[in-house]
């Protein structure tokens, strides 16, 4: 009976049932919402690389050089020789070395020059490596592969000829006009720095550079002959990234890099900086969190305000109930199961336009924001967030269940109206 | 001869040393139609509550269809009023947001002992006898206040309780729904011989009854 009354007294008071439900599942939107946001916020920035195992640079700031190789942003203060780089890729421990070379800029575009190793062994995000969606990667002394943003942003297409600046700003002063690059390939978005990006070979790096040794264009015409890959010597490297065959060796291979005697150089892990770089900003997510939850006490309470002043208007009801048989027990449970189930209802409707918003911004944060947000199932903490959300509904239901058991005790079988 | 309902040097009180009811012996039969009534302040609505077993009597004896309901849990009173007591009450007796017929058959889902037979073809068959077949699936609110007694008619008579308690279940209507109303409740007592307690302080209804019991000369209250 309780079933029916509950269901056909909801019906009666649709209106007001209805923006209960509204409320709870409005919270529960925002709650869950938020907290995919703030997840997925902390996911793309701690996975902006993984299985790299140490980054190494010239001695400086370790956050500097997290900075610059793997967000491209700032510049080293410091190269590297590549003979420490040689000598560290030849060390038993290392699986393979990922050279990094910067410099120049396209159009603010922040140009990288590196190896095939690259696109063979960089990771992101667990386990996505860098996929072309046109063209090859490049190989040749003045191959091009743009990141998809600055395709996007330009629209380029593979063929295309394009000029690098010298130096990082976006009006060029000074452009490699005698350096034709040509774009072979363009990378798929992976919602990284890597899609800003205009991946060059080492080798072009150099090239564009030839000429440029006092740091101002000399004039001078370049034989072709020196431009071919071959007759090219990397000299210099910006930093460099390094998985080793085990993990156990990482903290001493990172002593050892700190010790090198050759040059002062320094490593660091990346996966620990990240996560260092991320609690200094982690406020932000505490105060996210908080806001999340001021939001759902607003929904709960809703119900219970709702819930509370239907209890004087039912009160003849009540009275009606307890004439036929039902206890005051009855009368308690009945807006228990009320209050519960305007919860269920909104968690459900909750979840669903979570699901519904996430599916229309989700792409939006993902370009805008590199925020991924993956329409998945309801993870674990989810469902214990939603079942904690349901039993907070249901307490709040309690206490105009006990005002309505004691009224019910009190006036038996007089009806106040 | 079994009583339905029998009262014995019994005593109840809200606050301390101000008795509402203070009644040595009232019995009435089973099958009996009795007449109660008396002005207000006469501890009607208390002697009521004690009869159904919404609350208890402080000392004394309250016993109903051979049950002592000073010794019985409140869960087990408020089960057995569910199932063998019929309830009116003077005015708004139904639930605003069901139908005629869920109004009525609502006891039935309450305590599932009340009807041990078909509940729908029960209340079908009342309602017909009430003359509100076309009324069946109307909300309550649509109804006369005369209808609506007779719902409540209706409902307190599903399942054949062997007590029915009316709480001057006419005070609202006029002298034509009084009529049909009062027809209509000696004619199921008729067919079905309930016990039935009439509250009222319309003493031109006396005659419909077999006795008339008079609540200030019964209820020796402070």
């Amino acid at each position: 009976m309780i079933n029916f009354l509950t269901f056909k007294s909801i019906r009666n008071r649709k209106f007001t049932s209805f923006l209960c439900v509204l409320s709870i599942a409005l919270s529960v939107t925002l709650f869950l919402g938020i907290e995919r946001i703030r997840n997925g916020a902390r996911d793309g920035f701690t996975n902006t690389i993984s299985k790299t195992d140490l980054i190494v640079g010239a001695k400086g700031g370790p956050l500097q050089l997290l900075l610059y190789t793997v967000f491209h942003i700032g510049g080293a203060v410091n190269n590297i020789k590549m003979s420490t780089y040689n000598d560290i890729k030849a060390h038993r421990q290392v699986e393979w070395t990922i050279p990094i070379s910067l410099g120049d800029a396209y159009r603010g575009f922040r140009v990288v020059a590196t190896d095939e190793n690259f696109y063979k062994h960089y990771r992101f995000r667990g386990d996505h490596k860098v996929e072309v969606m046109d063209g090859v990667t490049p190989v040749d002394t003045f191959d091009v592969i743009l990141g998809s943003e600055v395709a996007k942003k330009y629209k380029h297409k593979v063929g295309d000829p394009i000029v690098i600046s010298h130096g990082l700003s976006e009006v060029s002063i000074m452009s490699h006009d005698n350096t034709p690059f040509k774009i072979v390939g363009i990378m798929k978005p992976t919602q990284t720095p890597i899609d800003t990006g205009v991946y060059i070979t080492l080798q072009g790096m150099e090239a564009i550079h030839f000429g440029w040794e006092t740091g101002a264009p000399s004039g001078e015409t370049i034989d072709a002959e020196r431009f071919k890959k071959e007759n090219i010597e990397i000299t210099q490297l910006t930093s460099f990234m390094v998985k080793l065959k085990s993990r156990i060796a990482v903290l001493k291979m990172r002593r050892d890099i700190d010790q090198y005697a050759n040059e002062p150089v320094m490593a660091i892990i990346p996966a620990l900086s990240l996560q260092e770089m991320w609690e200094t900003i982690s406020y932000v997510e505490q105060v996210l969190f908080l806001v999340s939850l001021c939001v759902l006490l607003v929904g709960v309470l809703s119900i219970l305000i709702s819930l509370y002043t239907s209890i004087n208007e039912r009160r003849r009801e009540m009275a009606i109930l307890r004439s036929l048989g039902a206890s005051a027990r009855h009368i308690f449970f009945l807006l228990l199961y009320e209050s519960s189930f305007l919860v269920l209802m909104g968690c459900l409707l909750g979840v669903a336009s979570m699901y519904g918003l996430l599916y229309f911004v989700s792409p939006w944060l993902e370009s805008n924001f590199s925020v991924y947000l993956p329409i998945e199932a309801l993870s674990k903490t989810e469902w214990i967030y939603l079942g904690a959300i349901f039993v907070v509904g249901t307490l709040a239901g309690l206490i105009p269940a006990i005002k309505a058991y004691m009224n019910s005790l009190q006036d038996g079988l007089t009806i106040k109206i | 001869m079994i009583q339905a309902i029998s009262l014995k040097n019994c005593k109840f009180s809200y606050v301390p040393n101000k008795l509402v009811i203070n009644i040595d012996q009232l019995d009435i039969a089973s099958g009996e139609r009795v007449f109660l009534h008396g002005p207000s302040g006469h501890g009607k609505s208390t002697l009521l509550n004690l009869a159904s077993g919404v609350i208890k009597a402080n000392s004394g004896v309250v016993s109903v269809l051979g049950n002592d309901f000073t010794n019985l849990a409140q869960s087990k009173r408020d089960h057995l009023r569910g199932e063998k007591i019929g309830y009116i009450f003077q005015i708004f007796n139904l639930i605003p947001y069901l139908t005629v017929k869920e109004n009525i058959i609502l006891p039935c889902l309450i305590n599932k002992k009340r009807a041990n037979q078909d509940v729908d073809k029960q209340a079908e068959e009342l309602i017909d006898s009430l003359g509100m077949r076309e009324h069946i699936n109307k909300k309550v609110t649509d109804l006369s206040i005369g209808q609506q007694q007779r719902v409540a008619a209706a409902r307190a008579l599903i399942g054949n309780p062997e007590i029915i308690i009316a709480d001057e279940p006419t005070s609202a209507l006029d002298e034509k729904n009084t009529k049909e109303f009062m027809n209509l409740l000696m004619k199921e007592w008729e067919k079905r011989k309930f016990t039935l307690l009439f509250v009222s302080h319309d003493e031109r209804l006396k005659s419909y009854f077999e006795r008339s019991i008079s609540l200030p000369e019964i209820n020796h209250h402070d």
